[in-house]
């Protein structure tokens, strides 16, 4: 055999410096701080961290070779363009395509909804957050057949945007040190008799306390008024049947439901606890509101496949309202989007998981309308719309990225006081990171102009990114957060979660997640917990 | 570290290799090639890098004993404990759990959790050789312990073999050269085989779990059941031949010659010689140190079975500690006792196209048996594939799968032979050119598929 000629060794002879050079690059070039990426909904790994404990349990070494291949230049289109190439072996039709990706989102779903792995992981966490907190806040709860009443919410309606409203920025507040909450205010009790028998040690027999600290009652000034809020009557709650499971499930021609996610009892049960704590940092007159919004591989099995199915449904949401106290409000996004889904609206992208401006638009009205406020239509709105990308059968996605109807002042909150601004949207983007300018780390805040005198957070993971330019009118500060694990920390963002709230002075609570993140996502309720208890 | 990973391609390996030549002499360069060994096994698991040098020291002191004792008692002594004192070792970490779980589930007690080194059963079994081989020939003991622990642990063949054997590359560990043949030829073996792992291996990988995922949602088919276990076929073959090509690779770039450990095992025409084609090195490393120590087929009929049976339950078992790898080395041994006590004659009158064929069915059924390992999927496979239980012959369903990668199991069949050998020599070298262009290419799309498989966008069906 011919020996190698001496072009081929040079050539090989530069794999081995070209991938050096690549390598040393990577190195310094690669962005060394952990970062989100929309695109793949995950954290993408920044340098790992170097130390003796790292090194012996060989998380640097594994951390090197996230690192390398997250911060890879052009990650993104190398695999655009490795897919395309790939792409010639295939010969789908588009029946075949659209079979094979139902049958994948079945296979997703199901695991999903039957996933036990995580159980153990989170049991202990969850009821060591909770222990920590009885030994900080003594409950004061009184047994369940007298519970102590939630305390009457004083009516202040946020003012909305019925005219041109007049810009007058809100004030920046002045950084003030963070201290341990006094309690000043009658707190909010909710006490759980239930004993769920399928995994002791995750039941929520621990009572949540917390005691709010009254922000200034801002000055309403804006003419909308809402419909009178009744005084509540003090709400016993009836704990869940334990063996009892909710779901959420399409519904076929034939009557026959089609499950799509499952969500027991006792995570329902748990995540109310959640909520009620979250109500009790609130103000007296503060409301938590929760949507849990299915993605758009469930909603888009509705809309293309309406042989099929005819509508879906969820039984979560009612069960949720019966768990939680007076001020939370719990929104039942099936219901909201059902007719817009069978109707066939573009209220999920084809493209991406994620649902479009209008289908958050349609959720905002509704929870809105719930507290008697008046809502703008959607073409109110200001929109600049662009062609999102093609997906391989050919069907386009719009991004509908709205002017803000007044100027509008986006920064990033870091330890606190460290601002940063950020345009309010990345009008130059052609993805779903157009949205609010992409999501960001650990605390974003939205200085609206209106003089509402309110202040409201949104809870959210990426489905709260199309959600948030819709509430601004109704407030004069929208604060963000994401509390899903490796998103939010504490020493980043200068505060626990609930001194956070305090030092903002929220007002109102949105907590927006989609299925993947909800009640059903294990992993995410107990990050949830976990964050908001501390 | 694996070979096909970013660190390896991008640091590791060109920082090695840079440091191998400009380091001079033998000696410099063994130690340049230790240490990055030492790197190596110890990225990712550096705990199990001093169970390593343990195990290296206890056999350099056994050897020693063997080497230099006239005591033919104490030579086997040591022989013993330098033979057993690793394959204890790898009883326990990899076989424990799977043969005492059982009887200790029984009186409720369990063993503590063991984490197996990486590459255990590779070189647990490059001990045994360098130990049999000194007590066969004292002129092969290694005085220098980190010499040792260099061809324990060198890097190239650590983690996945091929299985060398310490009388190949004695010499080589104290006097070797590279040539810029040898450097040109090694890289391009490495690329090969990159690509074999990287492009081949994992998108047949891909299609598999397509495959076997469509049959759990759409019910299993006849077809269903071959086209899996065709793929599988696929699979396993490249990512295999593709890592020891790299290994082979690797170790000529650095001046040792590695034997071959794959020669084109489809195209066997019998079991016997499938077995002569996949894995040679552990084939030669049970025919050297086991088989024929037991008699091999010198002996009488029923010796000779039992000699089999050995072997093939052990082969079985050492692929794994799950009742499908025994299951799947005892269905070797069947076979091949088939093929050598009654059907010898019946097969030499088969056309050879046709004993091709047979030998690759039959090879399929085993794959099948070695891809599950849970018994109730492998029997309904199994069943699935002679249509028990009214399988049907194929679903519709299954078409999604097979127009989605329509020819690409096809071209990579066909890399599965010796295409090259269809043209002559002189063809060969003129295209030799043209094979290094097509080589760079493989090369840089195996980089970009790696940098692919970490990215995981969110098509709206994946969440």
């Amino acid at each position: 055999m011919k020996k190698n000629g001496k072009g081929s060794f040079l050539i090989t002879l530069w794999w081995v410096a070209g991938c050096l050079c690549l390598g040393a690059l990577l190195l310094l070039l690669a962005p060394r701080e952990a970062r989100i990426s929309e695109d793949e909904n995950r954290m993408l790994a920044g340098f790992p961290a170097f130390s003796v404990e790292t090194l012996k349990s060989g998380e640097f070494f594994s951390g090197i070779e996230d690192y390398l291949c997250d911060g890879f230049f052009g990650r993104a289109e190398v695999v655009m363009t490795v897919d395309t190439m790939l792409d010639v072996f295939n010969h789908q039709t588009e029946e075949q395509r659209q079979m094979q990706e139902q049958a994948r989102i079945d296979a997703l779903l199901t695991a999903d909804a039957s996933d036990e792995d995580w159980e153990e992981e989170w049991e202990e966490p969850v009821e060591e957050a909770f222990e920590e907190e009885e030994e900080i806040l003594p409950p004061t709860s009184t047994p369940t057949a007298a519970p102590t009443p939630t305390p009457t919410p004083t009516a202040t309606p946020s003012p909305t945007p019925t005219a041109t409203p007049t810009p007058t920025p809100t004030p920046t507040p002045e950084p003030t040190p963070i201290s341990t909450p006094e309690p000043t205010a009658a707190p909010v009790v909710v006490t759980q008799t239930a004993q769920p028998t399928a995994t002791p040690t995750a039941a929520p027999t621990a009572t949540l306390t917390a005691e709010p600290t009254p922000t200034p009652t801002p000055e309403p000034t804006a003419t909308p008024s809402p419909t009178p809020v009744p005084t509540p009557t003090p709400k016993v709650i009836v704990p869940l049947d334990p063996d009892e499971v909710y779901t959420l499930h399409l519904i076929e021609k034939s009557g026959e439901t089609s499950r799509k996610y499952s969500y027991t009892a006792e995570n329902v049960m748990i995540f109310a606890e959640a909520l009620n704590y979250l109500k009790g940092l609130l103000p007296e007159d503060g409301e938590v509101h929760y949507l849990q919004v299915p993605v758009a591989g469930v909603g888009t099995a509705v809309t293309r496949r309406t042989s099929i199915y005819t509508a879906w449904e969820s039984t979560m949401e009612e069960a949720l309202q019966t768990q939680v106290v007076e001020g939370v409000n719990i929104h039942d996004a099936p219901a909201i989007l059902n007719d817009a889904m069978v109707d066939k609206q573009d209220i999920y992208y084809y493209t991406d998981h994620h649902w479009t401006p209008l289908g958050a638009w349609y959720a905002v009205n509704a929870i809105m309308e719930s507290r008697g406020y008046p809502t703008l239509p959607f073409e109110e709105y200001e929109y600049l719309s662009r062609i999102m990308k093609r997906d391989k059968a050919g069907r386009e996605d719009w991004l509908h990225l709205l002017y803000p109807l007044a100027p509008t002042r986006s920064t990033v909150l870091k330890k606190l006081t460290d601002e940063d601004e950020i345009a309010f949207m990345n009008y130059k983007s052609n993805t779903y990171t157009a949205y609010i300018n992409n999501s960001r780390q650990p605390w974003r805040r939205f200085e609206t102009g209106f003089g509402s005198g309110r202040k409201a957070l949104l809870i959210s993971d990426s489905f709260g990114n199309v959600f948030l330019p819709y509430l601004l009118p109704y407030y004069g500060e929208v604060h963000m957060t994401d509390l899903r694990a490796s998103y939010f920390d504490e020493q980043e963002a200068g505060g626990t979660f609930a001194e956070l709230l305090r030092y903002h002075g929220i007002d109102d609570v949105y907590v927006v997640l989609s299925t993947s993140n909800g009640i059903n996502s294990n992993n995410s309720l107990k990050v949830f917990m976990n964050t908001i208890s501390k | 570290m694996v070979f096909s990973s970013l660190t390896f391609l991008t640091l590791f390996l060109p920082i090695t290799i840079g440091l191998y030549f400009l380091m001079p002499g033998i000696r410099g360069k063994n130690t340049v090639l230790l240490l990055a060994s030492v790197l190596f096994y110890a990225w990712g698991e550096p705990v199990f890098v001093f169970a390593l040098i343990g195990l290296t020291v206890l056999i350099w002191i056994c050897s020693r004993f063997v080497a230099k004792s006239e005591s033919v008692l104490v030579r086997r002594l040591a022989l013993t404990v330098a033979v057993f004192a690793p394959m204890a070792v790898l009883a326990y970490v990899k076989y424990a759990g799977f043969l005492l779980s059982p009887v200790l589930n029984a009186f409720s007690l369990s063993l503590p959790d063991v984490v197996m080194p990486l590459g255990i059963s590779f070189f647990t079994f490059q001990i045994v050789t360098y130990a049999v081989d000194v007590y066969r020939d004292r002129s092969l003991y290694q005085k220098n312990p980190l010499d040792l622990l260099l061809y324990i642990s060198c890097f190239p063949q650590l983690v996945a073999g091929p299985i060398v054997r310490y009388q190949d590359v004695a010499a080589q560990m104290l006097e070797r050269t590279t040539t810029m043949d040898d450097f040109t030829a090694g890289m391009k073996r490495f690329a090969c085989g990159l690509g074999k792992k990287v492009i081949l291996a994992n998108i047949c990988g891909k299609i598999v779990s397509e495959v076997i995922a469509n049959q759990a949602s759409y019910g299993m088919s006849v077809f269903g059941g071959w086209y899996m276990a065709f793929l599988y076929s696929l699979q396993i073959y490249f990512d295999f031949s593709g890592y020891s090509d790299m290994a082979i690779g690797m170790g000529r770039i650095f001046g040792f010659r590695y034997a071959e450990n794959f020669n084109y095992p489809y195209m066997s025409q019998g079991i016997s010689e499938f077995w002569r084609r996949w894995h040679i090195s552990l084939g030669t490393f049970f025919r050297e140190y086991l088989y024929i120590p037991l008699g091999g087929n010198r002996v009488s009929v029923p010796r000779h079975v039992f000699n089999l049976l050995v072997v093939w339950g052990l082969t079985g078992l050492w692929h794994g500690a799950n009742i499908n790898f025994v299951v799947w080395g005892l269905y070797y041994f069947v076979l091949i006792a088939l093929e050598r006590f009654v059907f010898k004659k019946a097969l030499a009158k088969v056309p050879p196209f046709l004993r091709i064929v047979m030998t690759y069915v039959l090879v399929l059924v085993g794959w099948v048996i070695f891809y599950f390992t849970d018994t109730a999927e492998l029997l309904r496979y199994l069943g699935s594939l002679i249509g028990l239980g009214g399988v049907p012959l194929f679903t519709s369903e299954l078409w999604m799968v097979v127009n989605q990668y329509s020819w690409f199991p096809l071209l990579a069949f066909a890399a599965a032979f010796p295409l090259k050998n269809a043209l002559r020599q002189d063809v060969l070298d003129r295209l030799q050119p043209v094979g290094t262009v097509w080589l760079t290419l493989v090369f840089v799309l195996s980089i970009l598929l790696i940098v692919g498989q970490s990215y995981n966008p969110f098509i709206y069906f994946r969440f």
